[in-house]
């Protein structure tokens, strides 16, 4: 006991005797622990009971009440008990337009939110709420969208109304919606908006009625507030913040592994002198070990008060980002000893390495500060490899069984071990990798020599750094990979240009849409055409027509003549136009499977495929030149009209487009037809090259961090051998070379095994999942990782290092001629 | 862990036995002989000096005496024990209650108070802590430190240092101290005073000394002096003139 204690004595004056490595892997626990204990808290908090969801959604209602009749829109209380109250709860959608140009959607609701029954429905920020059919209350970021505030007039000339602006609301269940808020049957209900729902009733039982009982038999209550289970699926399974997070604390673990590599080097003295004094090797390791568990328990206790002060301090962002308020914190003390736990497991592991072999190194040896150089073991390198195969095969698996969407707690610990197995294995190969600069240090002169051989010889710490770095730019081009391979499978062809509207306006005989979809389109009507040319003023038309009907091609829906106009307008690619000259129809999807065509004269003929950029509209997705169309003699009729401006289409016109397109292309007209709007929206989101940039730039980051902390403890540790090489006589812009010589071989060398790293995983997964992702190789992303991050790392250490001289002036240490 | 001492006939008539020592580094062309056919006997309570010229083998003795190094071929014992048989465990637990080492430098751990470095060895042995406090107080009283024992290494002079580095090595009645050029790292005057402190215990403990130095001076407070050259003993004597410097340097100025 007293011999632990004196370990521990040790470990705790050491962590406090090297505060930068403390606050490092301080630092790198803290991050993933805090951020497992937020996900646990709040995927628990946000996991309600079935009586909680029924409370957020239908308030303090007993029963919800479908729409019944003939039409499917009448309200039946007949069924229920004497004494009930039914109250309606209306809803719709439309983009609002005010006189003075101001744009926003509105999420529009109409019910007595000041009913005791529906008072949770609605939160009321400012104001009062609507009573009357022509007010209205707002949500915040609608009111300050479309210009108004409590008290104003509300001028809208889409839909045309004007109503009276009483309050600003929230819907606490959907807080980021647009929510306007009317009195039930307000005006705004009957305005002509875009998309109306078929209105519902929320029922309150008389009191001591228990709505199973009493409301069983009701075939027109569709729920009732008395469940055995959850009504809503549940999307999110706890397990997996502990999959990130262990994945999270591997690849930290290994910059850890590192540090502490560097730190018990500096203690070999300290070492050598406990063993000179009789301390056994037991006591060796457990000095080290405990020292990776002080500063786990230090980062963990950090990461824990971290999670608190968000979940404490940003209680209005973490609902925002969520969409709905949040009730009381579900916190449970096992889950987050749990991910405390991890923590200073995965610190004390990765002390654990370091301490078994600097224990090992003979007391002589270690009083001298000595560290002998180990070779490579092929063993390590050999196990490394399979322990890389078996965790990829793990990941597959883990991919399989979650499927099944049964044991995903089973599944999530496959995972865990899988994405563990492949970075540990990768570390493992990383020392027999970096050993392989040794070669390179013979052919190389200067910094570059003094660089890769530092680095070789110090390749069990450089492996370690190699590692973390392939781990958090493998990271990156796993999720590249998985963006772009996912936006490869998205189906449907490529859409039109940022520039072009495509309309066409299209019959419905019977009004039986999906029969009649292709065969009739024509360009808009006049009416139409005005509408649109207000949208899009100064916007040429080109008129699309089609190669005969539908009717003439029985295994390829209708092409577009290719005419040079059409080709030029809609910016259609060299390969496409090369494809269809010679082969007179072609495919703008590079993944269509019909490989031949049926012609309208009933010859089969090859069908070639090809990526486009920009496509032809919604409804086509094929070309037929022009001289074939005359071969065949097919008739051309117009098909459609594409609009075409200089410049992409700004947020306001997509927005004025988006309204017609809302409004004329949904459910038939009374004329028998209506209008297909092909666009290409404006992206809501990240479009992939941001998602692409975003990822970069994190591994960028991480790397640099890693890198610069790696390169500091090894400067720190190295110190005499610099001051040597200045007394030798080199010069300080060579040693910071040096240094900035060594990050661009760690980066480079990282970035070379984060390709198989991050793509292997991938590829399994695409391989294993049966949707529609494809397995792309994201080579931007690869090539920026390759090109930048050895250079931003390089130039950051190079900058660090000649600071450091300036700081530091050399000192010839004593040391050095023992 | 328990550590299993091997007692083979313990002869405790001697402190320290060497017999017919080799002990060689590396091999064929590379092969660096530091000790050849060394034989030598302390008893307890006498005090050795070895001295030489660099590399002519003082430190390899000392490492060998510790059991820090194995011996190529040859006998070393100590208080009896067989050393080169010994497992890593029992050398420890020889280091911890046999004997005890001073260094010129890079004695202390830094990250220890003076007490506790001098605590080291006996809470390594299992020894209470409440014991061993008092047991590492009397030792540093022993070499004259009574006050500021809770400060770290770095808060004392090198003479300080080298005065806790001896409390450690005494502590738990050593039979044997090994100091290799205690003397190295310091001034004349905190010399002789570390040098009068090592030369003191023989007389008050029955504590053997072995006293590697290159000072002749230093030597001459040893019972014994031994010339290593080459890795051999050439000669072994009495100091020509002992004690004529056991006035201090300082005082004669």
């Amino acid at each position: 006991m007293s011999r632990l204690r004196l370990a521990a004595r040790l470990a705790c004056r050491e962590v406090r005797r090297r505060p930068g490595r403390t606050a490092l892997v301080t630092v790198l626990v803290a991050l993933p622990v805090s951020g497992m204990v937020l996900a646990l808290v709040l995927i628990r908090t946000d996991r309600l009971t079935p009586e909680e969801e029924w409370q957020r959604y239908q308030g303090n209602a007993d029963a919800l009440l479908s729409p019944s009749g003939p039409d499917g829109t009448e309200l039946d209380a007949s069924g229920l008990p004497a004494g009930s109250r039914v109250l309606t709860v209306e809803s719709g959608w439309t983009r609002a337009r005010t006189v003075d140009g101001n744009r926003s959607d509105l999420s529009i609701r109409g019910f007595a939110a000041g009913d005791p029954m529906l008072r949770d429905l609605i939160e009321l920020v400012a104001g009062r709420l609507p009573t009357a059919g022509d007010e209205v209350a707002l949500a915040p970021s609608v009111a300050s969208d479309l210009g108004v505030d409590v008290g104003d007039r509300l001028s809208l000339d889409r839909p045309e109304i004007e109503l009276d602006v009483v309050g600003l609301v929230e819907d606490p269940a959907h807080l980021g919606d647009a929510t306007a808020l009317v009195a039930p049957g307000g005006d705004l209900l009957d305005a002509g908006l875009i998309s109306v729902d078929t209105p519902y009733g929320l029922v309150d039982l008389p009191d001591g009625m228990a709505p199973g009982r009493e409301l069983a038999a009701n075939p027109n209550v569709l729920l009732r507030r008395e469940f055995t289970s959850s009504p809503f699926p549940q999307s999110m399974q706890v397990p997996w913040p502990y999959v990130i997070g262990a994945v999270a604390l591997t690849v930290v673990g290994i910059v850890i592994a590192a540090a502490f590599a560097a730190g018990a080097r500096r203690q070999l003295v300290m070492l050598g002198q406990l063993s000179a004094s009789g301390a056994p090797g037991p006591v060796l390791r457990s000095t080290l070990v405990l020292q990776g568990t002080v500063t786990g328990l230090v980062g963990s206790a950090v990461g824990l008060a971290l999670a608190g002060g968000v979940l404490a301090g940003a209680r209005p962002t973490l609902e925002r980002l969520l969409g709905h308020r949040l009730g009381a914190y579900d916190v449970r003390a096992t889950e987050i000893g749990g991910a405390a736990l991890v923590g200073v497991v995965a610190a004390t592991v990765a002390a654990l390495v370091p301490a078994w072999s600097i224990s090992r190194i003979p007391t002589l040896t270690a009083l001298a500060g000595r560290r002998p150089l180990p070779p490579v073991r092929h063993r390590v390198t050999a196990a490394g490899a399979l322990a890389v195969v078996a965790g990829v095969g793990l990941l597959g698996l883990a991919v399989l069984g979650s499927a099944t969407g049964e044991d995903t707690e089973i599944w999530a610990l496959v995972a865990i071990t899988g994405g563990v197995l492949e970075l540990l294995g990768a570390c493992a190969m990383a020392p027999a990798v970096v050993a392989r600069l040794e070669p390179l240090a013979g052919r190389t002169r200067g910094s570059w020599r003094l660089a890769s051989r530092s680095l070789a010889r110090q390749r069990g710490r450089t492996g370690a750094v190699v590692s973390a770095v392939a781990a958090a730019a493998g990271l990156a081009v796993a999720a590249t990979a998985l963006v772009a391979g996912n936006e490869a499978g998205q189906t449907g062809g490529p859409v039109v240009s940022d520039n072009v509207v495509v309309v066409s306006e299209i019959e419905v005989p019977d009004a039986k849409v999906s029969t009649s979809y292709y065969e009739r389109p024509a360009p808009p009507d006049d009416a139409v055409r005005d509408e649109i040319s207000s949208a899009l003023p100064g916007a040429r038309t080109v008129t699309m027509r089609t190669a005969g009907t539908q009717a003439d091609w029985p295994d390829l829906r209708v092409p577009v003549v290719a005419d040079d106009e059409v080709l030029d307008a809609l910016e259609i690619d060299a390969a496409v136009r090369r494809a269809l000259d010679e082969a007179g129809v072609v495919v703008l999807d590079d993944g269509y499977a019909q490989s031949h065509v049926t012609l309208p004269d009933g010859r089969m003929e090859p069908l070639p495929s090809v990526a486009s950029d920009h496509g032809l509209g919604n409804m086509w997705g094929a070309l037929a030149s022009p001289s074939l169309v005359d071969e065949l003699g097919l008739d051309a009729p117009a098909a459609a009209l594409a609009y075409v401006v200089d410049e992409p289409l700004t947020s306001g016109q997509a927005d004025d487009i988006g309204f017609l397109s809302a409004e004329l292309s949904g459910a038939p007209g009374a004329d028998g037809s209506y209008v297909d709007f092909s666009v290409r929206w404006p992206e809501s989101g990240p479009t992939p090259v941001q998602v692409e940039l975003i990822l970069t730039g994190v591994a960028l980051l991480f790397a640099v961090l890693v890198v610069g902390a790696s390169l500091a403890l090894a400067a720190a540790e190295s110190r005499d051998e610099r001051d040597v090489l200045t007394v030798a006589g080199v010069a300080p812009r060579t040693l910071a070379a040096s240094a900035g010589a060594k990050a661009w071989l760690l980066a480079g060398i990282g970035v070379a095994m984060a390709v198989p790293v991050g793509l292997l995983p991938v590829a399994v997964f695409v391989a294993a999942d049966d949707g529609a992702a494809r397995f792309v190789v994201p080579w931007r992303p690869i090539g920026l990782l390759a090109l930048a991050l050895p250079v931003v790392v390089a130039a950051v250490a190079l900058a660090a290092s000649a600071t450091a001289q300036r700081l530091r002036p050399v000192r010839v240490s004593t040391a050095v001629f023992e | 862990m328990t550590d299993i001492r091997v007692v083979r006939d313990r002869d405790r008539s001697t402190a320290l036995e060497l017999i017919d020592v080799v002990k060689h580094y590396g091999t064929g062309a590379t092969e660096v002989r530091a000790l050849t056919d060394v034989s030598l006997t302390v008893a307890p309570g006498e005090m050795v000096a070895v001295m030489g010229p660099s590399g002519c083998g003082k430190s390899t003795l000392l490492h060998l005496a510790g059991g820090l190094e194995d011996p190529s071929a040859g006998m070393v014992s100590v208080a009896g024990l067989d050393v080169p048989g010994m497992s890593g465990g029992e050398r420890a637990s020889l280091r911890r209650t046999d004997v005890g080492y001073v260094f010129q430098r890079l004695n202390l751990v830094v990250s220890l108070t003076a007490l506790e470095n001098v605590m080291l060895p006996l809470e390594l042995e299992g020894v209470g802590r409440r014991e061993a406090r008092a047991r590492a107080g009397d030792a540093l009283a022993s070499v004259g430190l009574v006050e500021q024992l809770d400060r770290f290494p770095d808060d004392f002079s090198g003479g300080q240092q080298q005065r806790i580095a001896v409390a450690r090595a005494v502590v738990g009645k050593r039979r044997l101290i090994l100091a290799d050029e205690p003397t190295g790292a310091l001034d004349t005057i905190t010399g002789d005073q570390v040098i009068e402190l090592i030369a003191g215990l023989p007389g008050r403990d029955g504590t053997a000394v072995v006293l590697v130095t290159h000072e002749p001076r230093y030597a001459s407070w040893a019972d014994r002096v031994i010339f290593l050259r080459d890795g051999r003993i050439v000669d072994e004597s009495a100091p020509a003139d002992p004690g004529a410097i056991r006035e201090p340097v300082g005082a004669q100025r």
